[in-house]
C-alpha cells in the first residue's frame, strides 16, 4: 500500500504527493495522508504536487474532499506553487481561486 | 557507429588527395557503405540517381563547387543530410554554408573523432526523421472499434494507441496528447461508472461506519450484478486525415448532460460535479451528446500548430 510523505512544521501539516493523482490507489493514498495529519489536529494543510504530472477528476475530487473537510472547521487547504499540466488543470477547474498558494 | 549507421549509404565528394584517402579509410573502418566522386557535376548526378543517407562534400570541387553543389541538392531534395568539409578558414563562408541547412561544417585537416561524432549524430537524425515519416503515413487514416462489458473495463486504463502514434509521428505535441488522453479517459469513466453502473457523484461524500464511501461500495456491488456489469461499452475511434473522432456509447439510462456541460463555467457547481466533463471538453474541439446522454462524440482537429 502506497503512502505519501507527511510532515508537520509548526501549525501546518504537509503532504508530498509523489505520483500522478489519476487512480483510486493514488487518491486513497492522499486520503490516508490527509487523515493522518487531520487527526493530529492540524487545520492548515499544504499539498505539495510538484512531482505530479497528471491529475484527473478522481484526483481533483480527493483534493476537494480535503478542502471541504478543512473548510467545515474553518481550516485551510493550501498548495505549493503548481506548474505545467497540473497548474493548467487547476486553473481550468477554477481551483486556483479556492486554494491559496504557499510561497 | 551504431547498428543503424552501419547500413547507411554515403556519397563522398572530394578531391583526389591525401585527405580523401584518410576519409575513405575512416568510412571503411566504420563499416559504412560509400561511393566516391571527385567532380561536382558527377556528385550532383549521383545524388539525383541514388537515395543517399548522407552526403559528405568538400567545398573545393572541380566542375561544380561545393556550395553550388549543396544548394542544387537541397533544391532537389530538401531533406538530404549533408556534411561539408573545407580547408578554408573564411568564417563568412562557413556561416554561408551553415545557412544553407547543412548538418555540419568541419574544418580540414579533419579530426576523425569529430567526423565520427558528426556522422553518427547526422545518421541518427536521418533515422529518426525516416521513422517519423513512416509513422506519419501510417497514421493518416485508421478506424478501430471495440466492444467490452463494464466488468472488463473497470479499473483498466484503456490505451488510446492512435494518440500515441500521432505523438510519435510528430503530429501532436505532448500537451495535446495529455489533454486528449485525459479527456478520453474521463469520457470513458463517465460512460462506465455514471452510465452503465448508474453511480451518482454525490455518493462519493457519503460514508458508512467503516469509512467507505457509498460510491465505492455501490460500485463493488454493481460489478457483481450482471444487470450492471454485463452492460456494454462501444467505442469507435476514427482518424480521417486531420480529424480524430471518438464515439463512446453506453447502455445506461442516460443523464442530464446539459446540466453537467454548463457546470464548467460555474465554480460553485464545479465544487460538486462536472469536473470530468470540463476536463474532457478541454481535450477536444467538439463534444456532443446524443439521445439521453448515452452516446458521446468527441472531435479533435489536428492542425500544424496542434
Amino acid at each position: 500500500m502506497e503512502n505519501y510523505e507527511t510532515s508537520i512544521v509548526g501549525e501546518k501539516g504537509y503532504i508530498k504527493v509523489s505520483r500522478d493523482l489519476d487512480s483510486e490507489q493514488s487518491g486513497e493514498a492522499l486520503r490516508r495522508a490527509f487523515n493522518q495529519i487531520y487527526e493530529q489536529g492540524k487545520r492548515t494543510i499544504v499539498l505539495d504536487l510538484q512531482d505530479v504530472q497528471i491529475i484527473n477528476s478522481y484526483g481533483i475530487g480527493k483534493v476537494l474532499m480535503c478542502y471541504k473537510h478543512l473548510k467545515a472547521e474553518n481550516g485551510v487547504l493550501m498548495v505549493k506553487p503548481l506548474q505545467g499540466f497540473v497548474k493548467e488543470t487547476f486553473e481550468l477547474l477554477m481551483l486556483d481561486k479556492l486554494l491559496p498558494v504557499e510561497e | 557507429m551504431d547498428q543503424a549507421a552501419t547500413v547507411a549509404h554515403i556519397l563522398l565528394a572530394g578531391q583526389e588527395d591525401e585527405s580523401r584517402e584518410d576519409t575513405e579509410k575512416f568510412l571503411v573502418k566504420a563499416g559504412l557503405k560509400f561511393d566516391f566522386v571527385s567532380d561536382g557535376q558527377r556528385a550532383l548526378q549521383a545524388a539525383d540517381d541514388i537515395r543517399y543517407d548522407l552526403v559528405i562534400t568538400d567545398l573545393a570541387l572541380p566542375g561544380l563547387n561545393g556550395i553550388d553543389l549543396l544548394r542544387a541538392i537541397k533544391q532537389r531534395k530538401p531533406e538530404q543530410a549533408i556534411i561539408v568539409t573545407s580547408a578554408s578558414k573564411n568564417i563568412d563562408l562557413a556561416l554561408e554554408v551553415l545557412r544553407e541547412g547543412v548538418s555540419d561544417y568541419l574544418q580540414k585537416p579533419l579530426d576523425f573523432d569529430s567526423l565520427a561524432r558528426s556522422v553518427e549524430r547526422t545518421l541518427s537524425e536521418v533515422r529518426l526523421r525516416e521513422d517519423r515519416d513512416r509513422l506519419f503515413r501510417y497514421v493518416r487514416e485508421q478506424f478501430t472499434e471495440y466492444t467490452c462489458t463494464s466488468a472488463e473495463l473497470v479499473g483498466q486504463r484503456f490505451p488510446l494507441m492512435i494518440v500515441e502514434k500521432l505523438f510519435r509521428a510528430g503530429r501532436i505535441d505532448l500537451d495535446t496528447k495529455l489533454k486528449i488522453e485525459l479527456g478520453f479517459q474521463e469520457a470513458l469513466v463517465n460512460s462506465l461508472e455514471h452510465g452503465n453502473l448508474e453511480l451518482k457523484s454525490e455518493w462519493k461524500e457519503q460514508f458508512n461506519h467503516e469509512g467507505i464511501d457509498r460510491y465505492t461500495s455501490t460500485k463493488r456491488e454493481r460489478l457483481q450484478d450482471p444487470h450492471f456489469s454485463q452492460r456494454l461499452i462501444r467505442l469507435r475511434i476514427q482518424l480521417a486525415r486531420n480529424i480524430l473522432s471518438i464515439n463512446i456509447k453506453d447502455e445506461g439510462p442516460g443523464f442530464l448532460y446539459k446540466e453537467y456541460l454548463s457546470a464548467r463555467d460555474n465554480p460553485a457547481k464545479l465544487l460538486c460535479y462536472g469536473r470530468g466533463m470540463a476536463l474532457l471538453s478541454n481535450g477536444f474541439d467538439e463534444v456532443s451528446y446524443q439521445g439521453r446522454g448515452t452516446e458521446i462524440n468527441m472531435v479533435k482537429y489536428l492542425t500544424a500548430g496542434c
